[in-house]
């Protein structure tokens, strides 16, 4: 009686133990991080980190699986996020716990036929000096103003291209709460003046800082 | 027993190579590295002619894209980002194309294909209704129909010969499901495979580029890189739509660009897929902007 015992209590223990071992495996596999340069798929997630100059890397928290924690130094230009494939019309939410260094924090897709290159703004700004101001819209108790870009002969998802940017601009956005980027109102709106979207291609919500900066995004979306 | 083994291993080989010989294609009796196409109705699935009455007579088309070696000969100078002998051309717009395939032509002593006006501008070259006049070279390009010269295939010849033609297994890519098996595109010309979203500054830092022509599988006619590597200049312009049952089809009698097929090292699978349709102003070109020839039988 007293050997079943001890032999169900070993049992138990390499069980325990064996369950402790898995658990670290799955926290390994899922908190992984990237240095510098780096693409693929972390929980159901696309993600991408690209450094150019200076260094950077990109931590995937085994908790949320749309987080990533991004740090860089003294880069000429580093873009970094987690999305989706295909994007389209979603609420994205989103959570930007810590932010600082970056130069914008956008939503940021494609579509096809037309081919078409998109950014919703959330923090920061993105360059609008040589694109085209086409208005404004309001969604998620915001306004955006928005502006059309032509690049001509440009690389694309699709090989050299002539194609449209389109741009929204915001960037009031607050760390340490939730926000939600209803991407609907802005596909709607940029249809409804003229700037038409095709097939939808991937979308992520991406983080992009260059000249020199330095800094640290943690964000969550899901 | 020895004579019956020999008798066996003949048999055997040659029957390897009939069948070498079907699968690929009718390239035997093809001059140079040119594929006799046959023609017929579209048997690719796949296919946006498929079902539609739209055929294709019996034509040739190059094994492989037209390399750097093949266009440095004819036009003495090279446009190729990526330099290597091997390598596809780069770099290439329309014009280049069609001025290669008549330069080619004349070299080898055919009667070349097309008849090039450099100095009228072609009406038929109408400004993008989006993008507007993207255009500045507008050189007025006809054709001679009955020349043997180098020409560009029409767009159904691309898609008909990249599909199969009549061995078609009804392949997504030109000969395979699976466009790793087939095609050079974003995710596997460069450094190190990429498994991500396309973002340009990645596959600039993955140093993506084109490469050496034959090097992946090729399509039940014996066609290499119809599906990737660089992307391919058809004749047609480009439209929204397309014909059906008729023989032999020309594209639209105007536009505002040229259509290309078969995806390049720069873009995304989908690209690569035979049915997909690109287009681009006759003057515009890019580093994964190539050219195939073609000739009538």
């Amino acid at each position: 009686m007293h050997s079943m015992r001890f032999f169900m209590s070993q049992v138990y223990r390499i069980a325990l133990f064996a369950l402790a071992i898995v658990g670290l495996a799955t926290i390994t596999a899922s908190a992984q991080t990237v240095y510098n340069n780096g693409t693929g798929y972390n929980q159901g997630f696309f993600y991408s980190l690209y450094t150019s100059g200076g260094s950077s890397n990109m931590t995937f928290s085994s908790q949320y699986a749309g987080n990533y924690a991004l740090s860089f130094s003294n880069v000429n230009d580093v873009v970094g996020g987690k999305g989706w494939n295909p994007g389209g019309y979603r609420t994205v939410g989103y959570n930007v716990g810590a932010a600082s260094g970056y130069n914008n924090i956008s939503i940021y897709g494609w579509t096809t036929s037309p081919l078409v290159e998109y950014y919703i703004c959330e923090f920061g700004s993105l360059y609008t000096g040589n694109a085209q101001y086409k208005g404004s819209v309001s969604s998620d108790g915001h306004n955006y103003n928005t502006y059309e870009h032509q690049q001509v002969n440009q690389p694309s998802i699709q090989g050299t291209a002539t194609f449209e940017q389109y741009l929204d601009n915001w960037g009031g956005s607050s760390t340490g709460s939730n926000h939600a980027v209803n991407t609907g109102n802005h596909f709607n709106h940029w249809n409804n003046i003229g700037m038409h979207m095709g097939n939808f291609n991937y979308m992520i919500l991406g983080t992009e800082a260059y000249s020199g900066r330095s800094g640290y995004v943690n964000a969550t979306v899901w | 027993m020895r004579r019956q083994f020999i008798w066996a291993v003949t048999v055997v080989v040659f029957g390897v190579m009939a069948f070498a010989s079907l699968a690929s294609g009718s390239s035997a009796n093809a001059p140079g590295n040119l594929v006799l196409v046959e023609g017929g109705i579209f048997r690719n699935a796949k296919s946006n002619y498929y079902g539609k009455g739209v055929s294709v007579s019996d034509f040739y088309i190059g094994k492989y894209e037209v390399t750097q070696k093949e266009w440095t000969e004819v036009m003495g100078s090279n446009p190729s980002k990526f330099v290597g002998e091997t390598l596809p051309v780069d770099s290439v717009n329309w014009y280049d194309a069609v001025e290669y395939c008549n330069k080619r032509s004349i070299k080898e002593g055919l009667k070349p294909y097309y008849k090039i006006d450099k100095t009228q501008k072609d009406p038929n070259n109408k400004p993008d209704p989006q993008f507007g006049d993207l255009d500045s070279m507008k050189w007025t390009v006809t054709i001679n129909p009955g020349a043997n010269g180098y020409r560009l295939p029409t767009e159904a010849e691309w898609e008909y010969a990249a599909g199969g033609g009549q061995q078609s297994k009804s392949y997504t890519y030109s000969g395979s499901n699976d466009v790793e098996e087939v095609a050079w595109y974003f995710r596997n010309s460069g450094d190190k495979p990429l498994s991500g979203p396309w973002l340009w500054p990645v596959v600039q830092q993955n140093h993506d580029q084109t490469k050496p022509v034959g090097t992946k599988k090729p399509n039940e006619l014996g066609l290499y890189d119809m599906s990737g590597n660089v992307r391919e200049w058809c004749w047609d312009w480009y439209s929204d739509t397309l014909p059906s049952n008729v023989p032999d089809p020309q594209g639209s009698a105007s536009g505002s660009t040229r259509v290309w097929k078969g995806g390049g090292w720069m873009g995304d699978a989908f690209s690569d897929e035979s049915a997909f349709r690109g287009s681009l102003a006759g003057n515009g070109t890019g580093p994964d902007q190539g050219v195939r020839v073609a000739r009538n039988k």
